[in-house]
């Protein structure tokens, strides 16, 4: 039987990504979900093993509450940035997936201002799941500029011509492009 | 003669824009064992990260 105890999230079983994300959302932490998976949720078929978070770097508190509802599945506890960039990416291996928190993010600035921009998307079962702007993931490809990157680049800037749409707005997976106002 | 669309290799890039579909995530595949790590950097990350895909590659237990 699993022995996975959340008890931010009421003590419930958590089988699916998308649990673990609602869980984040119940104990109040804050995070961004970045890369391949946000990507996903934009509406582009690209498809990635890594589930990547965007988190405050320094923010106690949010450290607590994340090793609280992961406290049983990973083996090593999230610490916060060190003085000299030391723990950057924290990267586990999970029942769900691989988990990679990143402290900071090439071309995007501070946690606290990506935070303002977030847009809500749906995930395929209508879970709520904070992502980074449309706007500020194109700046983090750019930055980033990695060759794998380019096709992303080129889906966002489509986006971006396509609509826009005002931030924090839960919309259906399949009507249009959800970029974020920001 | 006159190009289609699927002739047009940046065209999928604004179809998907126009209509994206948000597909389930695929179940997690078998990856070989490994411990939690910390990076300093993403160059540290991407260096780990493309030694575990080798690794993933050689292997043939991962279906």
């Amino acid at each position: 039987m699993e022995k996975f105890h959340a008890a931010a999230a009421g003590g419930i079983i958590i089988r699916e990504m998308n649990e673990l994300i609602l869980a984040f959302s119940t104990a109040g932490i804050r995070y961004l979900l970045v890369g391949g998976q946000a990507m996903r949720l934009t509406g582009m078929p690209r498809f990635s093993m890594d589930w990547d978070f965007f988190i405050p770097p320094r923010d106690d508190e949010n450290f607590a509450k994340l090793n609280k509802v992961l406290h049983d599945e990973i083996d090593l506890p999230l610490v916060p940035l060190g003085l000299h960039g030391e723990n950057f990416i924290q990267t586990y291996q999970t029942r769900w997936g691989v988990l990679q928190f990143h402290l900071g993010l090439p071309g995007v600035p501070r946690f606290d201002e990506a935070e303002k921009a977030v847009v809500i998307r749906s995930s395929e079962t209508g879970a709520p799941v904070k992502c980074l702007s449309g706007k500020l993931m194109l700046a983090a490809k750019r930055a980033a500029d990695r060759p794998q990157d380019k096709l992303t680049s080129r889906f966002l800037k489509s986006c971006s011509g396509s609509a826009k749409f005002p931030k924090s707005t839960i919309a259906p997976s399949n009507s249009h492009c959800r970029w974020g106002s920001n | 003669m006159r190009m289609k669309i699927i002739d047009d290799y940046n065209a999928k890039y604004r179809l998907w824009a126009a209509k994206p579909t948000v597909m389930a995530a695929p179940a997690a595949v078998k990856l070989p064992d490994f411990k939690s790590r910390r990076f300093s950097s993403h160059a540290e990350l991407n260096e780990w990260k493309n030694s575990m895909l080798r690794r993933l590659a050689e292997s043939s237990s991962v279906k």
